[in-house]
């Protein structure tokens, strides 16, 4: 699940859980029944468990786009090491290639 | 050398912060936990301010496994309320509904009589040897709110202990475990 | 660490703080109700007046009930529980409740409740102060809900007077 899609979920969950409640007290408290409000938020529940705890693929439509490996090559990350002189040359060559 | 063991060094140090945090964030919980049952004690006045109802006596309103809210108000005790009752030399406080009062003239002693709505006859068999009536300083409280099924949970885990040490392991390695 | 389990345990526990808000709800709806009882209870008879051996007074009687408890029920109402207490007022007690009665309501079709019957308990008192006396008879209801708070109510009926002399 990419960073779009947690947000989303997170999102789908808390709507959906709070609809649910609103409409389970609102179909219980109109027909006057008590039991009927526990069955429509239980539906409601399990609804929002098969729509958001399941990695869907409509949660991973904004995959992080990596540097591809040529470009990162490119642009090393500085590492520390007992020689500065080799790292000042490796970002040398690194710029003229 | 120096990088790899700098490395290490930060991996070690992050290890026991993690530790350190983790039992800070397990400790909070347990101590959340605490400040709410006190907190509950504080606010309804009564030692134990939820039960769960352990038998059958109080059916079709209460059933096993349902729990109650209670209160010690100063209000007087009227017929009709349900009470939890303490016996001397029975360890289970018992819930069941007042069907009789004596209220005295001049002190503020009261003599009450209890019944299961479910028992044939009243109290008086459970009391302790030769009792007629509850005091007031038997009462534990009075209930005032009822949630139906909650008190499964520890009907369960008193019973089957197992479960419960299996119940607190999850828990306790899920915390652990858990980063962030 | 977006896995499916810290999901489901989310949404597992706003699941059941939503539910426990909506019967807090539900509840409170209750408090605004205003439940319109109407009742009489008279006594047809003294079956039996007498002092017992430990030196109470004891009092069988016959009494008929005609109330309409429909009103107490709402949609959170799980059950009524109503019961006819005779009430007064001695020298030793500023108040003697003593249940006569009860039954369990479980629905609003036996709400309707028109009955004559024997004291499901007899009226026993705490010494010898019954002869003569006059007694108020009290229909008291408590209402339990599904989940929430219980409610209590009571309303007087009908007061009688005891006779001045003990029966057999």
């Amino acid at each position: 699940m990419d960073w779009q899609g947690q947000k989303s979920a997170e999102m789908l969950m808390q709507v959906l859980l709070v609809a649910s409640a609103v409409a389970a007290f609102l179909t219980g408290y109109a027909m006057a029944d008590f039991q009927l409000m526990l069955l429509v938020y239980a539906g409601g529940v399990v609804l929002t468990a098969l729509v958001t705890v399941p990695n869907w693929p409509f949660f991973n439509r904004h995959p992080l786009k990596w540097l591809d490996t040529p470009e990162a090559d490119r642009h090393p990350r500085p590492q520390i090491s007992s020689t500065t002189a080799s790292t000042g040359g490796k970002k040398k060559t690194g710029k003229n290639k | 050398m120096g990088f790899i063991g700098d490395q290490v060094e930060s991996i070690r140090s992050m290890q026991v912060r993690q530790v350190l945090s983790q039992i800070i964030s397990l400790g909070m919980i347990v101590t959340s936990a605490l400040i709410i049952w006190k907190g509950l004690m504080v606010a309804t006045g009564s030692e134990s301010p939820v039960v769960v109802v352990l038998s059958g006596s109080m059916e079709p309103g209460f059933k096993r496994g349902d729990i109650l809210f209670l209160t010690m108000s100063n209000e007087p005790i009227r017929t009709g309320e349900i009470v939890v009752f303490n016996i001397d030399g029975r360890e289970i406080p018992i819930v069941h509904r007042v069907i009789k009062v004596h209220e005295r003239q001049e002190s503020a002693e009261v003599d009450i009589l209890t019944k299961g709505d479910n028992n044939f006859g009243d109290d008086r068999l459970l009391y302790a040897q030769g009792q007629l009536w509850l005091q007031k300083h038997h009462i534990m409280g009075r209930a005032v709110g009822y949630l139906p099924y909650v008190g499964w949970v520890t009907i369960v885990m008193t019973e089957k202990p197992i479960i419960k040490y299996l119940l607190i392991g999850a828990l306790g390695l899920l915390v652990i475990t858990s980063k962030e | 660490m977006h896995s499916w389990t810290q999901r489901l345990l989310a949404a597992a526990t706003t699941a059941a703080l939503l539910l426990a808000a909506t019967c807090a709800a539900a509840s409170a709806l209750d408090a605004f109700h205003v439940p319109s009882v109407e009742a009489q209870a008279h006594v047809t008879k003294i079956n039996q007046f007498r002092k017992q051996l430990n030196g109470n007074d004891k009092v069988t009687l016959t009494f008929n009930i005609s109330a309409k408890l429909e009103s107490l029920f709402t949609w959170n109402t799980k059950q009524v529980f109503v019961f006819v207490t005779a009430e007064y007022e001695n020298s030793k007690n500023s108040l003697n409740q003593v249940s006569l009665w009860d039954r369990i309501i479980p629905d609003k079709d036996h709400a309707n409740v028109q009955v004559e019957v024997k004291s499901k308990y007899p009226l026993i008192d705490q010494g010898t102060s019954l002869r003569g006396k006059k007694v108020q008879l009290v229909l008291h209801w408590h209402i339990m809900p599904n989940a929430g708070r219980m409610m209590r109510g009571k309303m007087p009926l009908s007061e009688f007077n005891l006779p001045d002399t003990y029966t057999s």
